[in-house]
């Protein structure tokens, strides 16, 4: 019952945080910080799981490993840039934000590029020989 | 053999699309979705194209992994190829700056061995050479030549026995130092044929 | 999962004892301690957090194949 957990986990996030906002705003927002963490840390363990699934059916079906850890790399980039961006949002630093998320775009697509290449060049390959 | 690999071909497609909707539900919805897309479809294409691939005979993982490995290098060579290549000559020619000047050094030190050693009982530890002007190692830039020596071993013939000198070693070495290094440089000069150039002599170890 | 809510808790915890601290100094008339133990509070929250931070990045590199 984990998903029980960290909804109580998040009201009571929700009721510490109302409760520090008065008294003392910074470390309101350190709580706000803390509970992402944790959260997500519930979250990645079983990411690890439906990773290992993906993996080994990749396998199985004789995927490159190629574009799994390509796949893999970028959800991982689309994840952190999603944490960054949300943390900062709630810090108040919206610009920072759209720069986080500018920043997971360019990194997926940098990531997306050798692909492009590589089919593009395979494609002007074929040309000669037709 | 050739329904083999058509097999393979339809399974790897359809496990590539369930696993890219099981991807697609998994990463976080915002605007980063449509680029994760991209990349997950234009694998799909790939997939989808091996068999073309496999009739024109390319290989295309190669292909990728060239590619990839060329996005890495440029990302690794921050300074970029021109300052590379910039940076290798001056190091090649400062190992070539003090090969020339170490070969200088054994010379001179051939042709002042023997008459520093009759006339001194000293020889030369190394010599170092000091120019006007930083890496400009020619001979109008040179300044001064500084001249490291010590006793020569004893067992030539030249020294009479160890303690009858050694008495007298002591009072007499500062100013004997003082006159013999200007006799020692003097020599020098003429032996080397640098008449305009300063000639410093040290013992081994004083140095600066 | 306990000891995530612990974390939690002693945050706010030690907000709420900074907080007085704070107030009970100022009423003393020492303004300065007064910032000066706010500032290790936070501090002290600080460190928690970004110690779970770099957790969960590490945790993150090693699940995403960097």
């Amino acid at each position: 019952m984990d998903i029980l957990q960290i909804t109580i986990l998040g009201v009571l996030a929700s009721l510490l945080y109302i409760l520090l906002k008065e008294v003392h705003g910074s470390i309101a927002f350190l709580i706000i910080l803390i509970t992402g963490i944790v959260i997500f840390f519930s979250i990645i363990q079983q990411i690890q799981l439906i990773f290992e699934t993906i993996r080994k059916l990749g396998d199985q079906a004789n995927i490159e490993g190629l574009y799994l850890t390509t796949i893999l790399k970028i959800i991982g980039i689309s994840y952190i840039a999603e944490i960054g961006a949300h943390l900062t949002k709630d810090a108040g630093l919206n610009s920072v934000s759209k720069y986080i998320e500018l920043a997971g775009k360019i990194f997926i697509l940098l990531l997306a590029v050798p692909i492009i290449t590589a089919v593009i060049e395979a494609i002007i390959g074929f040309i000669p020989n037709v | 053999m050739r329904i083999e690999i058509f097999t393979d071909w339809v399974t790897q497609i359809i496990l590539f699309i369930i696993l890219a909707s099981v991807i697609d539900l998994l990463i976080p919805a915002n605007h980063l979705q449509k680029y994760v897309r991209l990349a997950i479809s234009l694998i799909l294409i790939l997939i989808l194209l091996q068999p073309v691939f496999y009739l024109f005979n390319t290989d295309i993982n190669a292909a990728i992994s060239s590619s990839m490995n060329r996005i890495e290098r440029q990302f690794n060579n921050e300074p970029s190829i021109e300052n590379q290549i910039d940076f290798e000559k001056n190091e090649i020619e400062n190992g070539q700056d003090a090969y020339i000047l170490k070969q200088m050094a054994i010379e001179l030190e051939k042709i002042a061995e023997e008459s520093l050693k009759e006339e001194f009982a000293v020889e030369i530890a190394s010599i170092d050479f000091q120019f006007s002007v930083m890496d400009s190692l020619t001979y109008e830039d040179l300044t001064e030549v500084i001249v490291y020596i010590t006793e020569s071993e004893p067992g030539e013939g030249a020294m009479n026995t160890v303690e009858d000198v050694v008495i007298e070693w002591d009072h007499e070495e500062e100013e004997h130092a003082e006159e013999s290094f200007q006799e020692i440089e003097n020599s020098l000069r003429e032996l080397w044929e640098i008449e305009d150039k300063e000639i410093t002599v040290y013992w081994e170890g004083e140095g600066f | 999962m306990f000891v995530d809510a612990l974390i939690l808790f002693q945050i706010a915890g030690i907000g709420i004892i900074v907080a007085l601290i704070h107030t009970i100094l100022k009423q003393m008339g020492k303004e300065e301690i007064a910032q000066f133990a706010t500032l290790i509070g936070f501090i002290l929250v600080l460190l928690i957090v970004v110690n779970g931070l770099s957790d969960l990045f590490q945790q993150i590199r090693s699940v995403f194949l960097f």
